[in-house]
């Protein structure tokens, strides 16, 4: 049937204006239907995304609709709009939503929002502050993988092969070179990466404690070690955030400084055990 | 005979004049010795800056780029930034700077720059060149190997009056923008730590040193600098929850719900916003300086609210509060808020003492002097001392210490700050919450206390000696941040 309504308004002539004009409610297999047509690359990077690729954590795919409503009017508009994104991505309070929202761009963004025009496209500073999908989706990359993204895992901060390193540094210097000078952006890209790799010495440290201290103790005793190394993970992943969304609260006070509380805290656990521990020997003997 | 004695002075009394005329100028030489390091600040020997620095205290650190040559006109600039940077050159064009030379673009009756200038500062702007477009070349400079980075003295050379109230701050003392980047400098924590990590201190503390910290570039609206929004980058986070206070109170609520449609450009004075927001308590109708009345400051220590120079402040604040609320119960407000601090420095003053008690009894585990010691105090390696509170300079190490110290640090600066900030705002439901954190970290403390004068009663009646694990010392972090501050 859309099929059909593709074809009749293709072969009548209409171009792509027209279409949005004659409007109804759509479903998804709708718009995938007509937009393998009109515009396969976006359907595609839709697919490689996280967004169509379910992860275990993920209940449900946003899809088109999700986005972009199910209607042809303001569909891209609507999408553009930070408030998309912020629903499933935890809301308001959550790390990575907040993280953006304290920052420079969040704070003017959050100033700016109700007078936006978000008629043009993601690209070319069309925006005063760049909102989510600026960035994570510049000029129409429905692949949220292969737009602005920082790595995360540990390895790659050391072992990243210089090429890929420099593919990602040239992604996120295409998107923040619109307002940004280059030598600017590469010297926070690279002060960012060191950072991070400090975060994650306080992590390695205290992850080497804990698993000694495994080895050592019932899993009973080591139950609020865990529960701690835990918390650092948040608190590592605060740092890349507040290092990703340039928040210097999330690098410092939800970051750095906690998870100096946690190294220390994580200490301390096991120092008392160790002194119970060495109690039960002398009184067994 | 008698009259000799009593013209001559003896010979010991020149021994401290002379130890003056030695010492004082020794003294000058060496801090303006110690602020000629790598570094910046008093300890500028201590360390070195990371690259990314040069943007937060470009005063010290910025060296302009060498890849273009040439001298440039504000018109070539924009021609050329407009393909390379669009982003800076757009909002530079809906700037007052850009659109003072278009006519009908300027508020109010002003015809001119100068004009606008005039009003708003009060002063005969002689540098501003009236009716003329400021460029980039006005602010960075037109040599595009030598372009500098805006400090505020250089936005001073048309913005005078708020430069020099932006800047008599300093009298006031901490906490201060005007003072913040020395603050960080100069703060012992800030000199141990690996200098990448404490890059995120400065994005905030660089307040002193550009002026887009509130009015962000290239736009500086003034529109946009009065909205809480502005300040909440750096006023947010555990030890200042200025943004979530305000916004959970009944102002900020009003401003959540109404804000949007709320003339900004009308300056901060009385009648022009429904509710006030930060700048509009915080500096005086659009004043530069936000110190001048705070009482309580950053609320790290107790203070006298009632002294003759408090009650001037807060004279000052009742007459900002009764612009909108009656007299008697803005006074009533502000003496719940004393109250409600006496409440929070008992708390706190008992959780001192728990601490300091373990430390009479030598149970704090590791001790100082079984730790890494305290961040750059040669007196600390030689005599050991564990500070705990304020006034003993803990502030500065929160995490060269052990659990139980830092657990009070935590008390003190994040439970005992969010109270602060909530009662400071009009924040109730945070206030209750975070006196109710404050009961729970006492009686923690209390129990872990116990814990560790049973473990040591124990140990004693065994024989047993607490060894400190090479972990205490060591580790990848412990190493890193010891070679690498």
């Amino acid at each position: 049937m859309t099929l059909w309504y593709c074809i009749f308004a293709f072969s009548a002539g209409t171009n792509a204006s027209d279409l949005y004009e004659i409007d109804r409610k759509f479903k998804n297999i709708d718009c995938i239907d007509c937009h393998l047509k009109t515009n396969p690359g976006l359907i595609a990077g839709w697919r490689n995304s996280s967004h169509s690729n379910l992860t275990a954590a993920a209940k449900e795919v946003a899809d088109c609709l999700t986005c972009h409503g199910d209607s042809h009017k303001g569909a891209a508009g609507k999408s553009r709009k930070n408030s998309t994104c912020v629903g499933c991505h935890g809301g308001d309070k959550a790390p990575v939503i907040h993280s953006y929202k304290s920052s420079k761009h969040g704070a003017i963004m959050q100033m700016t929002a109700k007078n936006i025009d978000w008629g043009p496209p993601l690209k070319q500073a069309n925006y005063r502050v760049p909102g989510c999908a600026y960035c994570h989706m510049y000029n129409k990359q429905h692949d949220t993988r292969q737009s602005i993204r920082r790595k995360k895992k540990q390895s790659d901060l050391t072992q990243m092969p210089i090429s890929e390193e420099e593919q990602l540094f040239r992604k996120t210097v295409g998107v923040c070179v619109n307002c940004h000078a280059l030598r600017y952006i590469k010297r926070l890209f690279e002060s960012g990466e060191r950072m991070q790799a400090i975060a994650w010495k306080k992590y390695n440290e205290a992850m080497r404690l804990v698993d000694d201290a495994e080895k050592k103790f019932s899993r009973h005793e080591i139950a609020s070690l865990k529960t701690r190394l835990a918390i650092m993970q948040q608190h590592l992943n605060n740092v890349y955030l507040g290092v990703g969304h340039q928040s210097p609260d999330y690098q410092w006070w939800y970051g750095q400084p906690a998870l100096d509380g946690d190294l220390i805290k994580i200490k301390g656990l096991i120092t008392d055990l160790n002194r119970m521990l060495n109690i039960r020997i002398k009184q067994v003997e | 005979m008698e009259k000799e004695v009593t013209k001559r002075w003896p010979g010991y009394v020149w021994i401290p004049f002379i130890i003056a005329l030695i010492s004082i100028p020794l003294g000058f030489y060496y801090v303006n010795w110690s602020k000629g390091g790598g570094g910046a600040g008093l300890y500028s020997h201590e360390w070195n800056p990371d690259e990314v620095f040069v943007y937060w205290s470009p005063i010290d650190f910025y060296k302009s780029v060498d890849t273009v040559k040439g001298i440039f006109t504000g018109q070539q600039c924009v021609q050329c930034h407009q393909g390379v940077s669009p982003g800076i050159v757009s909002d530079w064009r809906n700037s007052r700077h850009y659109l003072s030379a278009q006519k009908g673009a300027l508020p109010g009756k002003a015809r001119s720059l100068g004009q606008v200038l005039e009003t708003n500062t009060g002063l005969n702007e002689k540098n501003a060149t009236t009716g003329s477009i400021v460029y980039c070349s006005d602010c960075h400079g037109n040599d595009h190997q030598n372009l500098h980075l805006p400090t505020p003295d250089i936005c001073a050379n048309c913005h005078q009056l708020q430069h020099s109230q932006f800047i008599d701050e300093k009298r006031y003392g901490f906490p201060s923008h005007a003072l913040a980047m020395e603050r960080a400098l100069d703060a012992d924590h800030f000199v141990d730590k690996p200098k990448a990590e404490v890059v995120a201190c400065l994005q905030c503390h660089s307040v002193a040193t550009k002026c887009d910290s509130c009015h962000s570039r290239h736009l500086f609206s003034p529109a946009e600098a009065r909205r809480p929004e502005a300040c909440i980058t750096c006023h947010s986070g555990p030890p200042h929850p200025d943004d979530e206070s305000y916004f959970a109170s009944a102002h900020g609520q009003i401003y959540l719900s109404e804000g949007d449609s709320w003339d900004w450009s009308k300056p901060l004075r009385p009648g022009n916003y429904k509710a006030p927001t930060c700048a509009y308590c915080h500096m005086d109708k659009g004043k530069h300086q936000v110190a001048n009345k705070s009482i309580w400051k950053f609320g790290i220590k107790q203070v006298n609210p009632l002294t003759s120079g408090n009650e001037v402040k807060r004279q000052q604040w009742v007459d900002r509060c009764s612009e909108c609320h009656d007299r008697a119960w803005s006074i009533q407000q502000l003496r719940e808020m004393d109250n409600e601090r006496k409440l929070a420095w008992n708390k706190l003053y008992a959780a001192e003492k728990i601490v300091k008690g373990l430390r009479d009894d030598k149970l704090l585990f590791p001790a100082a002097g079984q730790r890494p010691s305290y961040p750059n105090n040669l007196i600390d390696q030689y005599f050991p001392m564990e500070r705990i509170g304020f006034f003993e300079g803990q502030a500065s190490a929160f995490y060269n210490v052990s659990p139980i110290e830092r657990d009070y640090f935590e008390m003190w600066y994040f439970d005992n700050l969010s109270a602060y900030k909530g009662s400071a705002h009009g924040d109730v439901s945070r206030v209750i919450k975070s006196h109710r954190s404050m009961d729970r970290d006492l009686s923690e403390l209390k129990k872990a206390a116990e814990l560790k004068r049973q473990l040591r009663e124990k140990e004693k009646q065994l024989g047993i000696t607490p060894v400190v694990e090479a972990y205490w010392n060591s580790g990848e972090y412990t190493d890193y941040n010891r070679e690498n501050n």
